[in-house]
């Protein structure tokens, strides 16, 4: 738990450093694929590493949208003939703090597996839809990856929303449905 | 005896010529019943049902269309087994609605809709 802790305050930094930081639209892609990139696979280790059922259709949701995403960002660069620049801070940074993360993910007990990954997906989806809408949106120039991005960022907000919920389920000693 | 043969001949060709005409009558009763009946659409877009609040005439036909770049579904809140299935972009679900029905999307939940039946 603390090392989650310390992988949302160091990115939480690393995105401070970013807003000051000029990104081109290849960088911006870049970090929206692996933003997209790194919660998918802390998903897939939901999958393998979970029984509860909440848990895997939240992670089987969050592979689907992801992979959505990811395969249109491809399509968008594959038009325009560019290639997405992980040559800036916050590629890095994801980067580093998702390995970190998806060992911590792989090695906590299984007990305390679910907590462990809830807890980060609220955490994760909180700061990446501070990237997206006050750091992405804002620097961005070309209108079909504007369009993206703004298309992604409900669907962030809906996933934090959904592993909120399955959060208080946790939380809660019962198991029953969501209160919708 | 001829005063009475004559009407009961009428009566034949009268029945003879109404009958087409009533079964006529009849379709259209039905065509004029059936265009009353109406579809709304209800469109699924940046994560959200558009509009999200419905309300129609009891019999009126909803169909949901997927806009979004995200596999979506329509799932009755009251009866998770009332489901549309995956519905990939621009898949379309339609049902007559007779109740008032009030449904998510259970991939994400915090997607809600609700049909009112007047």
């Amino acid at each position: 738990m603390k090392k989650l802790i310390a992988f949302s305050i160091s990115f939480f930094f690393a995105t401070g450093l970013a807003f000051g930081q000029d990104l081109n639209d290849l960088q911006i892609a870049s970090i929206a694929v692996t933003a997209n990139q790194v919660d998918l696979e802390y998903a897939e280790i939901a999958v393998e590493r979970s029984d509860n059922e909440e848990i895997i259709d939240f992670a089987e949701t969050m592979i689907r949208d992801h992979n959505a995403v990811i395969e249109q960002a491809v399509e968008l660069v594959t038009e325009l003939g560019v290639e997405p620049d992980p040559n800036n801070d916050l590629t890095q940074q994801l980067q580093d703090m998702s390995a970190e993360t998806k060992d911590n993910l792989r090695n906590v007990s299984a007990s305390d597996f679910d907590q462990t990954y809830i807890d980060n997906e609220v955490t994760y989806h909180e700061i990446v839809i501070e990237v997206v809408r006050d750091i992405l949106i804002p620097q961005v120039d070309n209108e079909q990856l504007r369009g993206l991005l703004e298309t992604v960022l409900p669907s962030l907000e809906a996933h934090l929303q959904h592993a909120k919920m399955v959060q208080n389920e946790l939380n809660s000693s019962g198991s029953g449905n969501y209160d919708y | 005896m001829i005063t009475k043969m004559i009407p009961l001949r009428n009566l034949i060709w009268a029945l003879l010529f109404s009958f087409p005409m009533l079964i006529a009558c009849t379709n259209d009763k039905s065509q004029v019943e059936s265009s009353k009946t109406v579809t709304h659409t209800v469109v699924i877009e940046n994560m959200r049902f558009k509009p999200d609040t419905l309300t129609i005439q009891l019999g009126d036909t909803v169909e949901w269309i997927n806009r979004d770049i995200f596999t979506h579904d329509v799932t009755s809140t009251s009866d998770p087994e009332l489901t549309s299935g995956l519905m990939d972009k621009d898949d379309q679900y339609e049902r007559v609605v007779d109740e008032d029905f009030e449904f998510f999307c259970s991939l994400h939940p915090s997607m809600t809709g609700i049909v009112i039946v007047n």
